[in-house]
């Protein structure tokens, strides 16, 4: 509860402060205010160009982000099982690492059309953290609890659900936890490069080019919230998810 | 009777085994008894396959059917009590009510039917062998492996699950090896007893029908076993 109290005291600081800087400063085209970048936004909301540029920016977000996940998942459990797959896989991986996100979206933009763009750097960039996590969490399953399964005959496709997966899940959260948050700033970066024809990185090059500063931190906002609102959904179906609502209740019962 | 011929296991140089045979009799309970490395688990873990890099010119142990109850309860975190049990068991042919009451039936002999909605990190050490115990049970089985099943325990516990692990035993007398360093431990659980040592390992004493000595005869195997066992420091 203290806590509480305090997180929400710090996020009303910051505020404060950003509110501050933007009455000393008082030049709405440079910084505008906390008031001013709420007002924006919700008069943005009455405009149904606003959720249409919404609705193509999270679905590239999410569509990107489940396709990574898939990706991800059935490679990263080959890589964890068979150590020359993860030799043969190892240096697309690092190139994905560290090539520079831009670098992507260029090419991205070259080899596919302005819409499809953002949606395919989206896939590559959330691929790495998630598969590194899988092959993690494979090869840290117990090796005493694949020796018992050995000993008790279990068929390889049981000891896959119930041994493996039940190690990679807490791996696999972290991984997806990570390239959601990368989605959202992925994303809207390709799309402020490519340029499509709906989304929300579109609407942000636009306020630009309009030198409406405001917007532009508006759409941040947005984006912010949306990142934020997303994560913690993602949370709730983790928890809810590690164990059963009747003995979730207390942790330790004996 | 089951028997196993000039076994050989090594490490690179460090033979484990050479030429080791023993014989295991069916339907008891067989104590294998030594000081830690003696090759007690090692010989287990070959027993039952977990490992294969070993030589042997003959064994009855290939075939068979095992369940093992380790030094710890190697319980799966993320599955129910009554999850881990049904893991080990193979339902192609059995129906869904047969598995229901083949795993209520192994909880309660062991007290545990109460906890199957639990996981196991809401159980004490105790109870968590107890599940292991009715994990080993629940299936069909030839032989029975067990390898210091009640190290971590307290006395108490320790004694409570003793009784219970040999009233469960009684009901269908299956082939039991039982790898303890403790020798009270092997003196009232077993029917024979192979103390092992030396290195490579061989079998240094046999001890036959320990369960129907009286008290004096068993007070004189213990002192015998014992001087075998201080021999090998």
């Amino acid at each position: 509860m203290k806590q509480r109290f305090l997180k929400a005291a710090a996020i009303i600081l910051w505020l404060l402060i950003w509110q501050i800087l933007a009455m000393i400063i008082n030049k709405e085209l440079l910084l505008p205010s906390p008031y001013i970048t709420i007002k924006t936004l919700i008069s943005k909301m009455s405009e149904s160009s606003f959720y249409i540029a919404l609705l193509y920016s999270l679905f590239r977000i999410i569509i990107g982000f489940l396709i990574a996940v898939v990706f991800a998942f059935i490679l990263g459990v080959i890589s964890g099982l068979s150590k020359n797959a993860e030799i043969l896989l190892s240096p697309l991986i690092t190139v994905i690492r560290s090539t520079p996100v831009m670098s992507f979206i260029i090419l991205a933009i070259i080899w596919f059309s302005y819409n499809l763009a953002p949606l395919a750097v989206n896939i590559i960039m959330c691929f790495p953290p998630i598969y590194d996590n899988v092959v993690k969490g494979i090869t840290n399953t117990d090796r005493k609890l694949l020796d018992m399964a050995k000993v008790y005959d279990i068929r390889p496709l049981k000891i896959f659900k119930g041994i493996y997966l039940g190690s990679v899940k807490p791996f696999l959260a972290a991984g997806m936890n990570t390239a959601l948050g990368l989605a959202f700033r992925v994303a809207v970066a390709a799309e402020v490069l490519a340029n499509p024809k709906y989304g929300i990185g579109t609407k942000l090059l636009q306020a630009k080019y309009n030198l409406e500063t405001a917007e532009v931190f508006a759409w941040t906002f947005m984006i912010l919230l949306l990142s934020y609102l997303f994560e913690y959904i993602f949370k709730i179906i983790i928890e809810s998810r590690r164990y059963n609502a009747q003995t979730r209740k207390s942790d330790k019962v004996i | 009777m089951l028997r196993l011929e000039n076994l050989t296991k090594s490490y690179n140089d460090n033979y484990i085994f050479k030429d080791f045979s023993m014989v295991i009799e069916k339907n008891r309970i067989t104590c294998l008894l030594g000081k830690s490395g003696s090759g007690k688990t090692t010989l287990l873990n070959v027993l039952s396959s977990i490992t294969d890099e070993f030589k042997v010119k003959y064994s009855d142990f290939e075939k068979l059917r095992y369940s093992y109850i380790f030094q710890e309860p190697r319980l799966l975190e993320w599955y129910t009590v009554y999850k881990n049990l049904q893991f080990v068991l193979d339902n192609t042919h059995m129906s869904k009510q047969a598995i229901h009451e083949k795993i209520m039936d192994s909880l309660k002999m062991v007290e545990m039917e109460k906890y199957a909605d639990y996981y196991p990190y809401q159980l004490s050490g105790g109870m968590a062998q107890r599940v292991s115990i009715a994990r080993a049970f629940v299936k069909d089985f030839d032989v029975l492996l067990m390898d210091e099943p009640f190290k971590g325990l307290d006395p108490t516990q320790k004694e409570d699950i003793t009784d219970r692990f040999l009233k469960m035993w009684r009901e269908n007398r299956k082939t039991v090896i039982y790898v303890t360093h403790d020798l009270d431990e092997a003196l009232y659980m077993a029917y024979d007893i192979h103390v092992l040592g030396e290195h490579p390992t061989k079998i240094l004493y046999t001890s036959r029908n320990a369960y129907k000595m009286n008290d004096t005869e068993r007070e004189n195997e213990r002192d015998k076993i014992w001087q075998i066992l201080r021999s090998q420091i």
